[in-house]
């Protein structure tokens, strides 16, 4: 998997390209120049210590945190000020939330069918039929009629993966997902992800299980203090780092 | 694994040895409890005896007998009443509908509604009026059983709830429209507890979509909506209702000359209107509070699905908001329909003002504390149901199926 997307990645077309992003929280430099063109069927993992802005950076690819300067081009509309069509980019793209963020007033069912139903104009029994497929996908079916409130962690990211899904997103964006998740959640979630990477879904991961980078990512980028310091395949990154920052973080974590 | 029960403290003991036990550990478990389990045993039982003792000797309950119609309807004329009837059938059964669709009748409403019939309807009714009230009855009976039999059904189940909100959106314009067809009626005939439950049910039909726009426009981007919506909430909550009722009544004309032909306007609406932009202010507060504790996640999620700002309002952030506000809602209901006794000083007999006037029956001197408590016990006893919704209401958007 890892060496085909490797092989063709250069014939492909980027879904996503991102031309010298900025971005200031008041006088903090958030991001600083991050460049970067994400394939069709790549599995990206976003690497890096803490308040390296990794989070950001996978929120401006759906605009959620607007860039200051800089050019993102996502599906093949340009993010910016003036983009008509924001609703749509966004229903495009998928996104798992660290916190989950379902919907607490709404049943499981209609936390996956709503914005099929809403944004797309899905009749009902073909969101529900598809919500139904997606829970069994996530291995939890029997679970459509509870509330958020009443499932665990695990469940719940669960839940929030079949919801970003329904909308058959091209790319999916993952901003820590397991990161408030005990142990064994983090491996249901973790195979779950992985599976969903080998049937070809592109995928922006925020994520420090670097053992799920090791084996499931065709490209990691490491970021640090705003910037991608390194990327490359989870063989060189992990093998054989090229910067000293790489090399200090990895020993700190592995 | 099997679950291990809380150890049975009970075992083995007989009802009265388990009351005993009960009474040691919650009353007498120290010199200090038990003197002031005493001395409070002490007062609720002078209470109780003064009470007892007035309701049995001395309350005299003819006054209210007598009076039923001055209190229920005021000075609605003799032969009018089918304009009222439809309206008390009606209502029961669109409770029930909604309590069976969306809950269960415990056994304690069951209770609190049993003692309320005994004691309160003989007072209320007696001849035909009691076949009105087996028919609601009936009625009521009957939605709730269909409502309940909707659970197995998800398709008929939505009905039935679309049918329960409708119903509750259709009775005002549908008792107004009792009111006024054919010749139609003098609004300033319509009084007693109808008038005060008409003007508050409209008011609170009014006061909610207003409070939304103000809350949504006291948050808004736009400085001059904001600053418009906050001068608007911080008027209207630095003003006492009876000012802004006299005002809707007297002073209408002196500011707003024949502009909206508002002075035209009959004054039982006014009155509507004045406590619909009163309580309006309040509601927003409320709103805005709940509003504010809506997660910014929700909204994150939200957009990320790709709903559009209208779209996210009405699915996700309004309906967790009502959630966040219900308990200071039903707070600002029940407090409209409280001041809805305010009307009688623009002159309208409403229920509070209809039990003075029987104070002056020569009759019936010297009973005005049973009027009083009758109209006390029938307020109280709304107030009661609209916090007990507003229970309901939270409990149906909390996100659990768990019981609480």
């Amino acid at each position: 998997m890892t060496q085909q997307a490797e092989a063709t990645a250069e014939t492909r077309k980027p879904v996503v390209t991102c031309r010298d992003v900025n971005k200031w929280f008041g006088r903090f430099h958030a991001l600083r120049g991050v460049s970067v063109d994400i394939y069709e069927g790549e599995t990206v993992v976003i690497f890096g210590p803490s308040g390296s802005s990794k989070s950001t950076f996978l929120r401006t690819l759906n605009r959620l945190e607007p860039h200051d300067a800089g050019e993102i081009v996502v599906d093949g509309v340009t993010l910016d000020h003036q983009v008509h069509n924001l609703h749509a980019v966004r229903a495009n793209v998928g996104m798992v939330f660290q916190q989950f963020n379902l919907f607490p007033h709404l049943t499981v069912r209609r936390n996956i069918t709503l914005a099929p139903q809403v944004v797309r104009h899905q009749a009902r029994k073909d969101a529900e039929v598809h919500a139904l497929h997606l829970l069994e996908r996530v291995g939890i079916p029997e679970l459509i009629d509870a509330y958020p409130g009443d499932l665990s962690g695990g469940q719940q990211q669960r839940v929030a993966i079949a919801r970003a899904l329904a909308m058959v997103p091209k790319i999916l964006l993952l901003d820590e997902p397991t990161s408030a998740l005990d142990p064994e959640s983090i491996r249901d979630v973790m195979a779950i992800i992985s599976e969903l990477a080998s049937t070809g879904m592109t995928m922006i991961i925020v994520t420090h299980e670097m053992g799920f980078a090791r084996e499931a990512a065709d490209r990691l980028l490491f970021f640090a203090d705003g910037q991608i310091v390194e990327q490359g395949t989870p063989e060189q990154i992990f093998g054989a780092p090229r910067e000293e920052r790489t090399r200090q973080f990895l020993s700190q974590i592995l | 694994m099997t679950a291990l029960a809380p150890p049975d403290v009970y075992e083995g003991m007989v009802a009265w040895q388990r009351a005993r036990h009960w009474a040691h550990v919650r009353l007498f478990d120290s010199r200090g409890n038990t003197v002031l389990t005493l001395v409070i045993l002490a007062i609720l039982g002078v209470l109780a005896f003064t009470l007892v003792r007035w309701f049995v000797a001395v309350a005299d309950w003819e006054v209210v007998r007598a009076n039923r119609r001055l209190l229920l309807v005021g000075r609605f004329p003799q032969g009018e009443e089918w304009r009222i009837w439809p309206m008390v059938l009606a209502l029961p059964a669109l409770t029930a509908l909604g309590w069976g669709a969306w809950g269960q009748v415990g056994r304690r409403s069951i209770a609190a509604m049993a003692i309320f019939g005994v004691l309160i309807l003989p007072l209320l009714t007696s001849g035909t009026g009691w076949w009105y009230v087996i028919v609601a009855a009936a009625l009521a009976f009957v939605a709730y059983r269909l409502a309940r039999w909707s659970w197995a059904y998800p398709q008929a189940h939505r009905w039935v709830r679309r049918c329960a909100v409708g119903g509750w959106f259709l009775a005002l314009p549908a008792s107004l429209i009792l009111l006024l067809i054919g010749g139609g009626m003098e609004t300033t005939l319509w009084g007693g507890l109808y008038l005060n439950v008409i003007v508050s049910f409209a008011a609170a039909m009014g006061a909610i979509p207003l409070g939304i726009l103000l809350a949504l426009g006291r948050t808004s981007s736009y400085r001059a909506l904001r600053l418009a919506c906050t001068m608007y909430i911080e008027l209207m909550r630095g003003l006492p209702l009876v000012v802004i009722l006299a005002l809707a009544w007297l002073a209408l004309r002196s500011f707003l000359p024949d502009l909206w032909g508002l002075d035209s306007v009959d004054l039982v609406y006014r009155v509507m209107i004045a406590f619909t932009m009163f309580t309006g202010a309040f509601v927003a507060e409320a709103l805005r509070a709940g509003m504010a504790a809506v997660p910014a996640g929700q909204r994150e999620a939200a957009a990320a699905l790709g709903l559009k700002g209208r779209q996210a309002l009405i699915f996700i952030v309004l309906p967790i908001t009502v959630r966040n506000s219900a308990p200071a809602l039903a707070g600002e209901m029940i407090g409209l329909f409280m001041s809805s006794t305010l009307v009688s000083v623009v002159g309208l007999t409403d229920m509070l003002q209809a039990a003075r006037a029987t104070t002056e029956q020569p009759d019936f001197f010297g009973r005005q504390t049973e009027v009083l408590l009758f109209v006390g016990i029938t307020f109280w006893a709304t107030a009661f149901g609209l916090s007990r919704l507003s229970e309901r209401v939270e409990y149906a958007l909390s996100g659990t199926r768990r019981n609480r």
